[in-house]
């Protein structure tokens, strides 16, 4: 089942000393971790731990909430490039397109299902209209929502099931063709069959983006993750690899580690 | 509700029943003319219904703009530290009693206009569409910005994590989400701009006629109502003034009808949130 991956994998993410803090708070004390392409970076953790603040650091989408700030470095290597998004001047909306997030609970924007992928292909991308539809279904088809959807394109996104919703997000993010991926537990509303077809696909990307995924699921954790990182009050506690995740008596630590 | 209802319809009653002569007595083409000579006999209001609509218009296609910037200025286009200061200014504004705006307007505009174009006496059309403009602005800032602030802040940062830039976020997702504020604010600021009768009193000039370019004095009918009553004048002056106030009142009943059917309206299928 092992798949051969290249060791020792060039990271594409590293952060470093990275702190935010909401309203004088702090949230996220001291951090460092590095994430590599081609592999999924699980991350495991109490409720309120700072994993989805983490990850906002990585798109600088903290900044859109008052009174946060950020101090450390965050670099990542975009179209082969090293870029240090908190010190050089790299556009806020590149960077956003570059660092696709699928957030915790579905932000939809409020226009119809197919306008939520096409706005931001014509507005992002700025692709001509007649490449839209296309790209439109492509997308919906990868996030397997194609044939729920193809009839009603249309219609409100917000008319959609809780599920359909997440899955439409995530299809509006692969529609951008970032080259990192972060996702906020991308099957907290999602029934055990729906939740292992979103798996399969983050599987089947991992060739192509460098992923961080957040997972409140041990065994979502062991079946998707090159690496997982745990954290505790706001940084790393523990860095674990795919084979430490497997063995049964880190799994018990685990357990009472983090549930 | 009742009560409310039964007030204007008092109010049409009562317009009605001093305007009727004009109806009943033949004097109906007397009033609607053009001419405005009460010592000959002359009662024309339509240079002042025109001048009202002018006015009305004019002074909403300033603010109405400019209203707008400022939301877009507030919401994301002009940076985060000037939102505060620019809304508690506009909030100020509103607090400010209509005559004040006439007297700035006198003591400033005026001399300014005078200044700039020497044919013109300063109290013109301009000066008081200037000085109305910055009267309904504050109506028309609050509509759209409380419609705005309805918009799901989820919306506003799905639309950042996309990577659309403020600009781009303003205009597609919150502007289209804030429809009906937009006309609301439209409608509601046209009827205040035409409403308003110290600002035309004090600065538009009063003359009797249709302007021929924005340096020209006009009359509002609000103004012509102020002017008439305040001095005494013929009787059929006097009936001139019923009429006035007939129009305006149908007018303005009109636009809080439209108003009524903007608020209680389903949204649009496009902006459902
Ligand atoms: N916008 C914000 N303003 C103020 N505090 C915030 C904000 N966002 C997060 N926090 C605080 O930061 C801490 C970490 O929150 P975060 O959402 O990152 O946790 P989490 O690990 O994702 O939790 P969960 O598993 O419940 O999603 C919490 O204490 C939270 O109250
Ligand atoms: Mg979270």
């Amino acid at each position: 089942m092992e798949a051969k991956r290249p060791v020792d994998l060039e990271p594409s993410v590293r952060v470093e000393h990275l702190h935010v803090s909401f309203g004088g708070r702090e949230v996220l004390h001291d951090l460092s971790a590095q994430f590599a392409p081609g592999e999924i970076t699980v991350i495991l953790g109490r409720s309120g731990s700072g994993k989805s603040t983490f990850l906002r650091a990585l798109n600088r989408l903290n900044e859109c909430f008052p009174g946060s700030a950020t101090r450390g470095s965050v670099r990542l290597k975009l179209q082969g490039q090293w870029r240090d998004i908190y010190r050089e001047a790299l556009p806020l909306t590149e960077l956003r397109r570059r660092v696709g997030m699928v957030m915790q609970t579905p932000h939809l924007l409020p226009v119809s299902i197919a306008a939520n992928l096409a706005l931001p292909l014509k507005l992002v991308l700025g692709l001509p209209r007649r490449e839209i539809p296309a790209r439109v279904a492509g997308a919906l088809k990868e996030a397997h929502l194609w044939e729920e959807v193809a009839d009603r394109l249309d219609a409100p996104a917000h008319t959609l099931s809780g599920g359909q919703q997440q899955r439409l997000c995530l299809a509006r993010v692969l529609a951008l063709e970032p080259e990192i991926l972060l996702v906020d537990e991308p099957t907290a509303s999602l029934d055990f069959r729906a939740s292992l077809k979103v798996e399969e696909l983050l599987l089947s990307l991992k060739e192509r983006y460098t992923i961080i995924a957040v997972s409140h699921s041990l065994s979502q954790a062991r079946r998707l993750a090159d690496a997982a990182l745990i954290f505790r009050d706001g940084s790393v506690a523990e860095r674990l690899s795919r084979e430490d995740l497997q063995a049964p008596d880190t799994l018990q630590a685990l357990l009472e580690e983090i549930f | 509700m009742v009560i409310s209802c039964a007030s204007v319809l008092a109010i049409l009653g009562f317009l009605a029943y001093f305007a009727l002569p004009i109806f009943a007595g033949g004097h109906l083409g007397e009033i609607f003319s053009w001419e405005w000579r009460p010592f000959q006999g002359q009662c024309g209001i339509l240079p002042m219904a025109v001048g009202s609509f002018l006015l009305a218009v004019t002074a909403m296609g300033l603010a109405y703009p400019l209203g707008l910037g400022i939301c877009g200025f507030a919401h994301g286009l002009g940076p985060r530290w000037l939102r505060r200061p620019l809304l508690g200014l506009i909030h100020f504004l509103t607090s400010i009693p209509t005559v004040i705006y006439g007297f700035v307007s006198v003591i400033f505009l005026v001399p300014l206009v005078r200044g700039i174009f020497p044919e013109s006496t300063g109290y013109s059309w301009l000066t008081a569409a200037l000085t109305l403009s910055l009267m309904v602005l504050p109506t028309i800032v609050l509509l759209i910005q409380a419609q705005l602030q309805q918009v799901d802040g989820r919306v506003r940062l799905a639309s950042a994590a996309l990577g659309f830039s403020p600009a781009q976020t303003f205009l597609w997702v919150l502007g289209p989400q804030a429809s009906r504020g937009l006309w609301a604010a439209a409608v509601l600021g046209f009827s205040r701009a035409l409403g308003d009768t110290i600002i035309a009193l004090m600065v538009a000039g009063n003359a009797p006629q249709v302007p021929h370019s924005l340096l020209d004095s006009i009359r509002t009918l609000t103004a012509h109502i102020a002017l008439v009553v305040a001095t005494d004048s013929t009787s059929q002056a006097y009936q001139s003034i019923f009429a006035s106030g007939l129009i305006l009142f149908m007018v303005t009943t009109a636009i809080n009808l439209t108003l009524r059917r903007l608020q209680s309206g389903t949204r649009p299928a496009a902006s459902h949130d």
